[in-house]
């Protein structure tokens, strides 16, 4: 399997409304530039930025070239299969900040049965979990967190199910996307405020 | 000339409708979906996809989905696909269900489970399984089933084969067809000959009118989870009092112009529900809306510390005039609660312990309380008019008895205008001590349970059915819904306590009230209430096991080692805001993986071989008891064990991929033998659970005695720490903690625990506790001002004894000089608590001596 990221200038959409930049990634020419691959093999397939490794239970994510500390990402993911290495399930998620390998929170969607954000930082290497969610393979699901004042909502179509804490509220961090699965993501939508 | 019904874009069309007393026959092709199907037993993941309607879930258990059809006598047939084998036992599966009343009455027949045909067959609570053939079921191979009803007989073909005939009564009665299956399988082409519709459902029956008002609303947000800082997901509760002539019964609910059913599609909903199904005239009772979170613009006017606009909310009762209201949804919309509800044995009794987390200056002043909708302030004794952060008791006694096991709503109103209430089915509180049972090699194994103070047992056969008859041990099942009710809620088995549902939670909360509501329903049309349903939730503190505390009676999560979790800060009370107590509102009975250990073995030299990675070790007796006595202070109201016996030999267990033994409690005969299974057990092992088995039933007196008054009461912060040498714990933290379970208008239990442990729980440790050393303490109770304290003393299972305490103003202080695990005191204005305490301790003492002295029996094949 090959580890594919193009390298192509990305087909983004930015606008500034409200003092808000928008950037929107559709990947319909193939262009997936501005992510970096920091672990998982992913590439650009039919219009979508594709994650295609399940060979292990492990966290896969893509981060986007440009921070975030206040604002929102949102993307409509695609779960392609049930991982059933150490059943993981099928999973989707956003990383909210990726400071560094070391400093990173994602929310996550459908890993082993729940929704939950994954915290890892220095003395914060945990995991809030708050709810059940198993998510149909080959079904799209919209997902999106907002950053806002040192917290994090984390939403699911539409549905705000936890606002939490920032576990870097000072920090900008990038923003990506997350599984631990075949995972298929389009419609990728930036809003970054006041930067 | 036939008539032929047929499911084509998903309509049921009647191609000749004409023609009476003709044969016929029902298809459904799956093409345009799986209309009029309907999901009775396990998950509800079926779905029609691609012209099959498929069952995917990959965990295991009963799965069975009807069609709007019913069948006397005639064929089904139908091409089904396994599409994977269980995880759990290794060979695919499909079946057809014959007739189906209800899923405690039905037939069904599974092809390739366990590796057979069998016909399944409920009966109430008997059940029959019985095999008519063998499959191998292969993943992916498409199979025609054909099943032939006549009178009473029940011919089944497999790819056109013939199986074993058999005789499934049903003789000329109905029953409804459908599919089954406990695995992942796929179906097409389902046809039935003889087929006739459903019976139309009866309207529900309403005599007289209603006329419904709402009292007031309240919103009940979720617990805050560490890391979470707004709370989003919580539960709308409206008191709504019928004035009419009529039972006031819920039709449907609209929040904020969206349709109740609109919004449980959506997720919004988890489920809106009303307590109790039907609000007699002159009542109140409670309509409760389950919220899963809230849109993104509430979100981000939370977030901006702004309150979010009043939800709308309407209700429909049948026959009655829709209500409206307006409703707080913020985080801070429960400045006054009720935190529990407890029953008096007769149910005549009910005590409401109220508290203000956050109170104004001066607290709430109480003005009235009412029980379902009546004035009963004038029979209520009130602790104190006022309520702040101290809990607050207040004893109800009615001139007539509550109904056993029907929803009680109480409401209590206060000068500052702000009311509060809550409803719970009305059972006499107790605190049971129960214990599950695996296979049993001793032969005394439920005289041991009694010996260890037990008061409740899982039985698995009808020999410990009669023996806890004998020993005066009362019932409190493994397993739910209606058939399991059925089985066990019989006058001539012991009194059933409760039934325990299992990790309900790892399934959509709609897959359990779907059983719940059927046995509700099937037991209402005899005028009875079903008992109390406990649920073990794996995750009771997350949205999603919060979804199932209003459907539930008592709440029930694992602790202990070996996969149990404790939760974080275990057991410190900083996190009882977010426990299962405070979830919940309602009774919690934790159960304990704890006194195991999982062996591997080696079938061919019988020899025994390591521990399992994550039982290195049996949890130790101090550990026991320290985890006991946390859970008491986070506010426990009973106690289960899982499990007596053992388990395994040849076979796989839990916690290991081969061959092993599970060895728990007293299963093992030592030390008469060390002998299981044709497994020479090591000394050590029968010595550490023998330890802890003896310990837990010393704890188990201890719990006997005081738990009456357990069982009716809440903790309040009134007690506390002051001074304890060494300050803090060896691993940090407080090295001491108290806490005050105040039990109604004349008790407080202070139990002060030692944290200065260093020991782990994962169970992958196999030394277990590395220190626990005693502790100096000095312990706080500010006295509650309707409590003169006539009786100061301390329980523990070697006796009752006077414990000194000194008075400083309205506190008592006590010294603790050797705090070794926990010291139990109880402060009283009743004299009499003591030496009804006494005689309790006195029985369970008499069964400790007999735990010391009773030598084991093994069954005749150890």
């Amino acid at each position: 399997m090959t580890r594919r990221v193009m390298m192509v200038l990305a087909a983004a959409a930015v606008c500034a409304a409200a003092g808000a930049e928008v950037i929107e990634q559709s990947f319909d020419d193939g262009d997936a530039a501005r992510w970096e691959a920091v672990s998982g093999e992913w590439a650009v397939e039919d219009g979508a930025f594709v994650q295609t490794d399940a060979s292990s239970p492990d966290y896969r994510f893509a981060v986007f070239d440009s921070q975030l500390t206040e604002g929102s990402i949102e993307v409509t993911a695609t779960p392609l299969e049930r991982n059933r290495n150490g059943n993981v399930g099928a999973s989707f998620g956003l990383v909210v900040k990726y400071l560094d390998d070391g400093r990173w929170c994602a929310a996550r969607f459908g890993s082993y049965g729940s929704c939950s954000l994954l915290i890892r930082g220095p003395g914060a290497k945990g995991r809030v979990t708050f709810g059940h969610f198993e998510p149909e393979p080959g079904q799209d699901y919209r997902v999106r967190v907002i950053l806002r004042d040192g917290m994090i909502a984390i939403s699911r179509e539409g549905l705000v199910i936890a606002i939490l804490e920032d576990p870097f509220p000072d920090a900008p961090g990038r923003p990506g996307l997350f599984t631990e699965t075949r995972c298929r993501f389009d419609d990728v939508r930036i809003e970054r405020e006041g930067e | 000339m036939r008539i032929r019904w047929l499911i084509l874009s998903g309509i049921l069309g009647i191609l000749a409708p004409s023609a009476p007393a003709q044969e016929q026959v029902y298809v459904d092709d799956f093409e345009q979906g799986a209309e009029g199907w309907t999901v009775v037993h396990g998950a509800s993941r079926w779905k029609a996809v691609d012209g099959r309607y498929v069952f995917e879930e990959p965990g295991w258990g009963r799965h069975m989905t009807v069609a709007p059809v019913r069948m006397i006598e005639g064929t089904i047939t139908v091409r089904a696909t396994p599409l994977a084998e269980s995880q759990a036992h290794g060979w695919a599966s499909f079946g057809v269900i014959v007739k189906y009343a209800d899923s405690a009455h039905l037939v069904a027949v599974r092809f390739g489970a366990y590796n057979g045909v069998s016909v399944i067959r409920w009966d109430g609570g008997d059940r029959a399984i019985e095999g008519v053939g063998r499959l191998d079921a292969e993943v992916g191979r498409e199979y025609e089933a054909r099943l032939e009803v006549e009178g009473d007989q029940l011919r089944t073909f497999l790819d056109g084969e013939p199986l074993a005939p058999i005789t499934i009564g049903w003789a000329g009665e109905p029953g409804r067809v459908g599919l089954c299956t406990e695995t992942p399988a796929s179906f097409d082409d389902f046809t039935v000959t003889g087929v006739e519709p459903l019976a139309a459902d009866r309207p529900e029956q309403i005599e007289g009118t209603p006329r419904t008002s709402v009292e007031f609303a309240s919103f009940q947000p979720d617990p805050l989870l560490p890391g979470e800082v707004i709370p989003v997901r919580g539960q709308l509760h409206l008191f709504v009092r019928n004035s009419g002539d009529g039972p006031a019964v819920l039709e449907g609910v609209e929040l904020d112009g969206r349709s109740g059913e609109e919004l449980v599609a959506d997720g919004v909903l988890a489920w809106y529900h009303q307590h109790p199904q039907r609000i007699r005239p002159g009542e109140v009772g409670r309509v409760t809306l389950r919220l899963g979170g809230v849109s993104e613009e509430q979100a981000l006017m939370l977030m901006a510390g702004a309150e979010p606009p009043a939800a709308r909310v309407v209700l429909r009762h049948l026959k009655a005039d829709p209500v409206q209201c307006e409703a707080t949804l913020g985080p801070d919309a429960e400045p006054l609660r009720i935190n529990m509800l407890t029953f008096g044995p007769d149910l005549r009794t009910v005590r409401a312990y109220l508290q203000a987390p956050d109170p104004p200056e001066g607290g709430f002043v109480l003005e009235a309380v009412e029980v379902n909708g009546r004035d009963v302030t004038d029979r209520a004794r009130f602790g104190s008019r006022r309520v702040a952060g101290a809990v607050v008791p207040v004893e109800i006694t009615l001139e007539e008895p509550l109904t056993w096991g029907r929803h009680a709503t109480v409401t209590v109103s206060t000068e500052q205008g702000l009311s509060c209430g809550h409803c719970l089915r009305a059972f006499p509180s107790e605190f049971p001590i129960q214990v599950c049972l695996f296979e049993q090699v001793r032969e005394d194994s439920i005289e041991d349970i009694h010996n260890h103070c037990f008061t409740a047992v899982a039985p698995r056969r009808d020999e410990h059915v009669s023996e806890m008859k004998r020993l005066g041990l009362d019932l409190l099942a493994f397993g739910g819904g209606l058939g399991r009710i059925m089985q066990w809620w019989q006058p001539e088995n012991p009194r059933v306590i409760a039934f325990w549902l299992d990790e309900r939670d790892e399934r959509p909360v709609e897959d359990t009230i779907r059983p719940l509501n059927e046995a509700h329903e099937y037991y209402l049309q005899e005028g009875r209430y079903i008992p109390r349903q406990m649920i073990n939730l794996v995750g009771p503190w997350t949205g999603t096991g919060m979804a199932f505390m209003d459907i539930l009676d008592v709440v029930c999560h694992a602790y202990g080692m070996g996969g149990a979790i404790n939760g974080a800060d275990f057991p410190l009370l900083s996190s009882l805001p977010w426990r299962e107590l405070r979830a919940g509102r309602r009774p919690w009975w934790p159960y304990f993986r704890s006194a195991e250990i999982a062996l591997a073995v080696d079938p061919g030299s019988r020899e025994v071989l390591q521990p399992a990675p994550t039982t290195q070790r049996v949890i130790e007796p101090a550990q026991e008891r320290m985890m006991t006595y946390g859970c008491l202070q986070l506010g426990a109201k009973g106690i289960c064990h899982w499990a007596y016996g053992i388990q395994g030999g040849d076979r796989s267990v839990y916690y290991l991929d081969g061959p092993g033994l599970r060895l728990s409690m007293g299963g093992v005969p030592y030390p008469t033998s060390r002998t299981v299974r044709g497994y020479e057990v090591p000394e050590g092992v029968c010595r550490a659970l023998k330890a802890t088995w003896d310990e837990i039933g010393r704890i188990n007196a201890e719990l006997q005695t005081i738990g009456p008054w357990v069982a009716d009461s809440d903790p309040s912060p009134i007690a506390r720490v002051t001074r304890s040498q060494p300050p803090e714990a060896v691993t940090g933290g407080p090295a001491a903690q108290a806490s005050a379970l105040v039990s109604g208008l004349d008790t407080v239990i202070v139990i002060a625990l030692n944290l200065n442990i260093d020991t782990e729980w994962s169970g992958r440790d196999p030394e277990g506790i590395r220190s626990y050393e005693p502790v100096d303490a000095t312990i706080e109770l500010r006295l509650p001002e309707w409590i003169d304290p006539a009786d100061t003393f301390s329980v523990d299972w070697r006796g009752i004894e006077d414990v000194e305490a000194t008075h400083d103003g309205d506190r008592l202080v006590f010294e603790l000089p050797e705090l070794a695990i926990q010291r139990v005191i109880v402060v009283t204005g009743d004299p009499e608590v003591r030496s009804r305490m006494a005689e309790r301790l006195q029985e369970m003492q008499e069964r400790l001596r007999a735990m010391e002295s009773h030598q084991p029996v093994p069954t005749d094949e150890e």
